[in-house]
């Protein structure tokens, strides 16, 4: 199992988040997590990134347990997260975007005098980043001067950067028109089997086209948890979430 | 055609060539007093692409940096009031003091954001101010005469303007070597990303506070290095060097040479150097005049002149076409 | 040593009226535009020349006040519509490079209408004289504007609190969105906020011209120390501007005055007067940092 989570618990005074959550989620494979507003997804992102510490229970990342692990730690065992709010450095071309984000793996100093044109293994490595999500012709563009749906696969790119065996997604639709969200979903989908993806997301079209398996949390527990098609025809599901958007 | 790199090496030589052949041509004309000028404009080159490095490079609107230059000039003054006479010594120790004082405001300062940040910088810098004019031993707000220039050695005379003027000028090219290694470094590219967003590099994994202090640190041994020029150009510092209105002279230079540029420094204090040298033999209220090119420099292009020409290119960019995913 | 520090005491407080005017203005600016303002201390500046320009030609102190009020309102209004409306979006540094432009175009615009010689500004006769209080004779001028301070702070503090303006003046402090979504107008609010605290700027020039040379320059000072209460009190808002300003306005007069007086005792008096006037002055940038460590936000952050 790439993630298995057991008996997890978190409060926020007297409102329970999180109610002994459980979920296991297989290595190369993509997890949607979906379910109304305030149902606990975001939290429950922010307890597996290291973000708040969990209550109580239980986080094995591919077999070691990383419930007690800081967030930097976390990524440093290949655990990443990204943002909903794009998050890159606008002033810098998308070379240095990549760049500044893998040379923090490659170096252990600071580098004062070490010219960042000549680090070839970064910028190759984050050409290739580049290339991978789409941006290969662009390396030379600002940030600031890219497209939307651009911008957020630069960020996806960022999140690459640290080499992550697992990727926490947060509403990577978000703010997306429908060719861009095509292009995002692409994306993703061919970023498995190599990385394993954990995806919150309101937008339904994306979820049932990527979607591997699919938990429905509401009132920071799980609902139901299975394939597309089992989660589509269940009834309760129906009932809590998808009600009269029904499954298209 | 050249490279980026290889043209501004380019105008840099030519530039070099060019000051190092002014005093002859200076002097043969008849126009000496211009020499003074030029080391002026020199030093505060030094100086403002120190500050440029935290400012334009760093995204730190520090309004103290005038501190770590007059803490620099009154380091060399001091030691050479009590007998210093070796300029190495000299510039070391102005060094030092730089360094350290900054390190320590960086340290202080990066604990606080936005206009917080700016305001325990204009703090800091205002008690190093007070310091000096409480100082009654060194001058105190008469400030303080540096009796000689410390001893060059090497069988040359510091005391000859000509000699003094290519020390400058050998400082301020290899301060501006300095700067161009270091912001064309990993260090350099990992401080510009942690200014476009800081939280984004933590999450990388970056130190970012460490990035922002070491800047400070440096900038702060450039502008000490900078101060004991100047206090050995002139012989005399006073407090008034390290009042947050120096503070903010040298940030309008920054602003109008490019923040964030290489030349940005450089450019900058001789613009605003001569601008004043030519307006104030015109006019006894010119500061109007400085702060009306700033005020339209500002709302017009934001990175400063060296930036003007990118403006137009800028403005009739377009969004970049969509790439493909895979 | 008593009546000294009784004296000094008081001047103190009438010194944190004075701040409290001024910083008021600003740290409103600041917390409804998200607008460093360097140039404040300069409509401080302006609202002296024209009361001293007024009062000298009519005679009178208090036509001087209301004349110059609405003249200095109408300066901020011109810079605030010609200038300052452009630079809301922009970051801190554009904001603090324009209004330091501001500065330097304003301190020679002075001198060059008024010439370069400082202003005479007179106390108004009636209240030249000095009232008693206790030991201490203290100048009724001093007094009244200890008194007229407190009020527009009360003022003031009925207008944020009691009012709809006001509502919305503490909305676009606390959250800026939210009031642009609660369909605020946004621009007709900044341009009354920046005018109300120009006023108020006005007003402290106004009232310290008679104790300070009316000349060039003469807002810089004051303007960094308001910035300090600001800091101090925490960035939009009005009680920590109070707070911030009784600190700075007591810590730094007593700092100035009283220290080299405890000095002298144990030191020669020419260094204890320029020691303790330095350490006295170095003072409040010491509170202020110490502050600032302890609270990076100030004591009453609008936004808590």
């Amino acid at each position: 199992m790439a993630l298995q989570i057991s008996g997890l618990g978190k409060r926020f005074g007297g409102l329970e988040a999180i109610r002994n959550l459980s979920l296991q989620i297989a290595p190369g494979t993509i997890h949607a997590l979906i379910g109304p507003n305030g149902a606990g997804k975001t939290t429950l992102i922010s307890l597996l990134s290291g973000f708040l510490a969990a209550d109580c229970g239980n986080i094995d990342f591919f077999g070691k347990p990383i419930q007690h692990r800081s967030q930097q730690e976390r990524v440093g065992a290949g655990l990443v997260r990204s943002f909903q709010i794009t998050s890159i450095f606008p002033s810098l071309t998308v070379l240095e975007n990549l760049q500044v984000s893998v040379q923090r793996r490659h170096h252990r100093g600071f580098g004062f005098l070490a010219a960042a044109a000549s680090d070839r293994r970064a910028r190759e490595e984050a050409a290739t980043l580049a290339d991978r999500v789409g941006l290969g012709r662009h390396l030379q563009s600002r940030g600031d001067a890219l497209s939307h749906g651009m911008r957020r696969r630069l960020d996806v790119g960022l999140s690459l950067a640290c080499a992550p065996r697992m990727l926490l997604m947060d509403e990577p639709m978000a703010g997306m028109g429908h060719d861009e969200a095509d292009e995002v979903v692409s994306l993703i989908r061919s970023l498995t089997p190599e990385l394993t993806i954990l995806l919150v997301e309101h937008d339904m079209d994306a979820v049932f086209a990527l979607a591997d398996r699919i938990t429905v949390l509401v009132l920071g527990a799980v609902l139901a948890s299975g394939t597309a098609q089992q989660i589509r025809d269940d009834p309760e599901v129906r009932a809590a979430y998808l009600g009269t958007e029904g499954a298209s | 055609m050249l490279t980026k790199k290889s043209q501004s090496a380019l105008v840099w030589i030519v530039l070099f060539v060019a000051l190092a052949c002014f005093p002859w041509l200076a002097t043969w004309a008849g126009q000496d007093f211009y020499i003074g000028v030029v080391i002026r404009i020199m030093i505060f080159a030094i100086v403002a692409s120190s500050l440029n490095l935290i400012l334009g490079y760093g995204g730190m609107v520090s309004f103290g940096h005038a501190a770590f230059f007059g803490l620099g000039a009154y380091a060399a003054s001091i030691a050479v009031v009590h007998g210093a006479n070796n300029v190495w010594l000299v510039w070391t120790l102005a060094a030092v003091v730089g360094g350290i004082s900054a390190l320590a405001v960086g340290f202080v300062a990066t604990r606080t954001r936005g206009a917080y940040f700016i305001m325990i910088t204009l703090a800091m810098g205002q008690l190093f101010y007070f310091l000096f004019v409480g100082l009654r031993q060194y001058g105190g707000d008469d400030g303080l005469r540096m009796p000689t220039r410390p001893a060059l050695g090497f069988g040359l005379d510091i005391a000859s303007e000509s000699v003094f003027y290519a020390v400058v000028l050998i400082w301020t090219l290899l301060m501006h070597l300095l700067l161009a290694r270091l912001v064309r470094s990993r260090f350099g590219l990992a401080l510009e990303a942690v200014r476009e967003n800081e939280s984004r590099m933590g999450a990388i994994g970056y130190s970012t506070r460490q990035y922002r202090v070491i800047a400070f640190a440096v900038a702060g041994v450039m502008a000490g290095v900078a101060g004991a020029l100047l206090a050995m150009h002139n012989q005399f510092v006073s407090p008034k060097m390290l009042h947050w209105s120096q503070s903010g002279t040298l940030m309008i230079m920054v602003a109008l040479g490019g923040m964030g540029r290489l030349h940005g420094g450089f450019l900058g204090a001789a613009v605003f150097l001569l601008l004043e040298e030519v307006l104030s033999s015109y006019f006894s209220y010119w500061h109007i005049f400085v702060g009306a090119i700033l005020l339209l420099v500002v709302m017009v292009s934001p990175d400063g002149l060296a930036g003007l020409g990118r403006l137009f290119k800028r403005k009739a960019a377009t969004p970049v076409d969509e790439g493909h995913a895979p | 040593m008593g009546t000294l520090l009784l004296e000094q005491t008081l001047n103190g407080l009438q010194f944190s009226v004075t701040l409290f005017l001024i910083a008021a203005g600003l740290t409103l600016v600041f917390g409804v535009m998200n607008f460093v303002n360097l140039a404040h201390g300069s409509l401080f500046m302006v609202g002296a020349y024209f009361a001293a320009w007024f009062a000298g030609m009519s005679g009178s102190f208090w036509i001087g006040l209301l004349c110059a009020l609405p003249a200095t309102a109408l300066v901020g209004l011109v810079v605030e519509v010609l200038v300052l409306r452009r630079l809301y979006a922009k970051d801190h540094m554009v904001h603090v490079l324009a209004t330091f432009a501001l500065i330097l175009i304003f301190n020679d615009l002075v001198r060059i209408v008024w010439g370069p010689l400082p202003l005479p500004l007179d106390l108004p006769s009636g209240l030249a004289g000095a009232i008693q209080l206790g030991p201490v004779p203290y100048s009724s001028f001093r007094l009244v504007i200890m008194l007229s301070g407190v009020l527009v702070g009360l003022l003031l503090w009925l207008l944020v609190t009691r009012t709809r303006m006001g509502m919305w003046v503490r909305a676009g402090a606390n959250n800026r969105e939210m009031a642009i979504a609660m369909g605020v107008n946004v621009k007709w609010l900044y341009t009354a906020v920046f005018t109300f605290g120009t006023v108020l700027s006005a007003l402290a020039g106004v009232m310290l011209g008679p104790f300070v040379a009316v000349e060039s320059g003469m807002g810089d000072g004051v303007l960094i120390l308001a910035f300090v209460v600001v800091v101090i009190g925490g960035i939009g808002s009005v009680l920590g501007a109070a707070a911030g300003a009784l600190i700075v306005g007591v810590v730094d007069t007593l700092g100035r005055t009283a220290l080299p007086a405890l000095l002298s005792a144990a030191l020669p008096p020419t260094i204890a007067t320029s020691l303790g006037s330095a350490l006295g002055s170095m003072m409040i940038y010491l509170v202020m940092v110490v502050v600032l460590f302890w609270r990076p936000s100030g004591l009453f952050p609008a936004n808590s």
